[in-house]
């Protein structure tokens, strides 16, 4: 039986295409996994470094067509969809309820905060589908799921974080 | 000191179980939306 992952990984092979561009044309260069590199894009602290597409589907004149598409199955809406490797999929013990994925996917885009946090330090894995990463701690080989896949360095940046 | 842990994309709190802080790890858990 397939999973998410394998019944869609061409949509998901395009989708990686597209960020990887977007990645290259925003800075210019594919180094962007380098710590320190900034794009207000990449990263999701406040709503306005939301992606364009996540902030349109979030607007209130978006509502129609959002609301369609989250009352009826999608692929997106799966959460092995944005799994960016196949064995992160098979072998990852937390299973996702639909309900909560259709919440989290909803709360993104209509995410509202304006204040940045203070003092929050962001891991993010280089290869994440869903929010390509920014100025932030980067775990490299790492999908929105590194904190099952890549737990080693995570543990380690937060062990140093805390220290 | 206790570390409160919140799971995305409605995942429930095994994606921390292969973490290894000193610290405890408290799983804040989903409620229905």
């Amino acid at each position: 039986m397939q999973n998410g992952f394998q019944k869609y990984k061409h949509r998901a092979a395009i989708w990686n295409t597209g960020s990887q561009f977007w990645r290259t044309y925003r800075c210019g260069s594919k180094q962007t996994n380098l710590p320190g590199t900034y794009n207000p894009y990449f990263s999701a602290e406040t709503s306005t470094e939301l992606r364009p597409l996540y902030r349109w589907i979030g607007k209130p004149e978006s509502s129609t067509l959002f609301q369609r598409l989250f009352s009826s199955f999608h692929p997106g809406w799966h959460p092995d969809f944005w799994c960016s490797r196949q064995e992160v999929v098979e072998r990852n013990p937390a299973r996702h309820r639909s309900a909560f994925c259709k919440w989290a996917c909803y709360a993104l885009c209509t995410w509202t905060n304006k204040t940045p946090i203070p003092n929050c330090i962001k891991i993010s894995g280089d290869q994440d589908l869903l929010l390509p990463p920014g100025k932030m701690l980067l775990v490299r080989g790492g999908g929105h799921f590194m904190v099952v896949d890549r737990a080693g360095e995570v543990s380690e940046i937060i062990r140093n974080s805390l220290s | 000191m206790n570390i409160y842990a919140f799971s995305g994309l409605g995942a429930d709190e095994r994606v921390f179980q292969n973490l290894h802080i000193r610290d405890k790890i408290i799983p804040v858990p989903w409620i229905q939306p």
